[in-house]
């Protein structure tokens, strides 16, 4: 099963790019990991609040939704390195690997562009909600310090300029490495566009 | 119209992610079409197709399965299987429908079902001399009761999607997966018949009975969540939850679970939910782009113009859903079809329910079939079998799903008995 380790078999010290790629994605997983146990923890508070102190954690759905969002973009690129990205490989599977890497290089122009479109105007539409503030953490610190937080909503709307930024990076870095292995003679570590789970 | 389905075609065809060529070809019809200043709207409808409260049950539901998975129950399930039929006809392959189907119980997702059973059965299966294609595939289409047994995040996505009460929707949901089930065991144990499979050692009473006991909490899952949705106790989304919170108790219960694993499965299942919303938010793109053109207005209408016959229509639907379903997987099908099909029930008047359950095993069988059937993409990666052997040896297995589909689409009362024997 594949697994978001850096592809080159690289001998000796450890290069700087491998190391800031591990870095990023022990990063990455240990926001992810909080992210999804502060789901849990927060929709077990609300169940509790309700029958236990009778009342209702009304900041818990909003906080929850963002949250979510936050997963979604910010674990785009390490979902696209595990192959958690459903295509079609049944005809391209069975083609040279040289012509498979001139087939990825094309199409990684229209996704490309495709990023760019969502990211760039994701953050012109993240960036118009200056003013907005979020309402569930606004409403969390009045509660323990007496005034708002004041935080934008744009952090939330930005998720998807983040997502595309780093769903674009792993593109490019992953048609990279395969051509530089590619050139390198080794086989290339085509990730199966199947789910791999291990779950 | 004929570009944007040109596009995604050949971006499909030459192995582009489904929801990059979603994406892609929604934004480049905007291009074309001269609507390029609405382009600015295109992040804020993906966001706004994953900021919904109730798709939060997507992780949380998966998270549970994967914690009783790392928690061991899977091996569990596996073994209280054997001593419930492996001694019977069908063996190993009678086994692996019925683990199938009390996976189901703790899974809403076929890909993890098929996965996680997948590694196990196969490799058994296949010590015990069943050809590995065939143990692939039935381990392939048996997963589809993943999301058809309660809880199931396809049927969340529709609930959510067309409004149906997804309580009412998983319930119902319980009468087809053990139908579907019914089904694979008996081809399971003719098929182990004619070509002699062997069958596993009778187990002692003592052992059964621990493998019971072993198993109990994956098996009592299911009802938690059915009766704390139905009785009205928690959420939908809560119940999800409360899954998750179980399956934790549970694994420390027995000594399964460590901090870390926990740990190791909250991340591995962000990032495979992350895969799944981001379908669902691009889908929603073009779902956009759909009403712009009012696509669904002219196939609904299309399809009205042909025949007036409920029957007639419901049969192109669902053969159209089938089709739909050899290219895309089923969520982005809900989202692209959904305004389709409320208009087409509407018109043929059947009950939400009883037409959801239906359209939601449809798709799902479109994940068992070529050539983009997930389910089989995985198996033959576990049993390294090439994929067009383990479609063959499928073949027949998704016809026995398809009739349990006819089933439900003709004989109401198997989706709507247990609904109105339990009503909200």
């Amino acid at each position: 099963m594949s697994h978001p380790t850096p592809r080159p078999a690289a001998a000796g010290p450890t290069p700087p790019l491998v190391r800031l790629y591990r870095a990023y994605c022990a990063v990455v997983r240990s926001l992810v990991g909080t992210a999804m146990l502060a789901l849990v923890a927060i929709m077990m508070a609300q169940v509790l609040a309700r029958y236990v102190f009778g009342g209702s954690l009304i900041w818990a759905e909003e906080l929850c939704r963002y949250i979510l969002i936050w997963i979604t973009f910010l674990s785009l690129g390490l979902a696209w390195d595990r192959g958690e990205f459903v295509a079609l490989d049944l005809l391209t599977g069975g083609l040279a690997q040289a012509v498979q890497l001139a087939i990825r290089t094309v199409l990684a122009v229209p996704i490309l562009w495709f990023l760019w479109l969502i990211g760039s105007s994701g953050l012109t539409y993240a960036l118009r909600f200056k003013a907005q503030t979020i309402p569930a953490i606004d409403f969390i610190w009045t509660n323990l310090t007496g005034g708002p937080a004041g935080i934008p909503i744009t952090y939330v709307y930005i998720s998807v300029t983040v997502g595309c930024a780093l769903l674009a990076a792993h593109v490019v870095a992953g048609l990279i490495v395969d051509m530089i292995a590619w050139r390198a003679g080794r086989q290339i570590h085509h990730l199966p566009a199947t789910a791999q789970q291990e779950l | 119209m004929t570009a944007f389905f040109g596009i995604f075609a050949l971006l499909l065809a030459s192995g582009t992610p489904i929801a990059l060529a979603l994406g892609i070809g929604g934004a480049a019809y905007l291009w074309m079409s001269g609507n390029w200043m609405l382009a600015l709207a295109l992040p804020q409808r993906m966001m706004a197709g994953i900021d919904q409260f109730v798709l939060l049950t997507i992780p949380l539901f998966i998270l549970a399965g994967a914690l009783m998975n790392v928690g061991g129950l899977t091996d569990r399930i596996v073994v209280f299987a054997r001593a419930m039929v492996g001694h019977r006809q069908g063996g190993m392959s009678s086994v692996t429908v019925l683990s199938s189907g009390f996976f189901a119980g703790i899974s809403g997702s076929a890909t993890a079902e098929a996965s996680a059973l997948g590694s196990i059965l196969i490799p058994t299966m296949r010590r015990q001399g069943i050809p590995p294609a065939y143990a692939a595939a039935l381990v392939g289409v048996s997963s589809i009761m993943g999301p058809i047994i309660p809880p199931s995040l396809t049927m969340i996505v529709y609930g959510v999607l067309s409004g149906a009460s997804i309580g009412q929707l998983f319930i119902a949901g319980v009468v087809p997966g053990i139908l579907l089930a019914a089904g694979l065991l008996i081809y399971a144990s003719w098929r182990a018949r004619r070509d002699g499979f062997p069958v596993t050692e009778r187990m002692g009473w003592a052992d059964r009975r621990r493998a019971t006991l072993r198993t109990l909490p994956a098996l009592i899952l299911p009802l938690i969540i059915l009766v704390g949705i139905k009785g009205g106790i928690f959420t939908t989304t809560e119940a999800a939850a409360v899954a998750v919170v179980y399956a934790i108790i549970v694994g420390f219960l027995y000594r399964d679970l460590t901090p870390g694993k926990v740990w190791e499965a909250a991340i591995a299942t962000g990032i495979a939910s992350a895969a799944i919303l981001f379908i669902t938010a691009v889908a929603n793109i073009v779902a956009f782009v759909f009403t712009l053109e009012q696509v669904p207005t002219m196939v609904a209408g299309g399809i009205a113009s042909i025949t007036e016959n409920p029957w007639l229509i419901l049969l192109m639907l669902n053969v159209l859903l089938l089709v739909l379903g050899m290219f895309l997987e089923p969520i982005s099908i809900l989202i692209l079809t959904m305004p389709v099909l409320l208009a087409l029930r509407q018109l043929i008047g059947m009950d939400p329910v009883q037409f959801g359950t239906m359209v939601v095993l449809n798709v799902v069988i479109g994940m068992a079939t070529p050539p983009v059937g997930i389910l089989l993409f995985i198996v033959s990666g576990t049993s390294q079998q090439p994929v067009t052997a383990v479609i063959r040896e499928a073949l027949p297995l998704i016809g026995i799903a398809l009739a349990v589909l006819m089933l439900i689409a003709l004989i109401p009362q198997l989706t709507l008995l247990l609904p109105t024997l339990f009503p909200s």
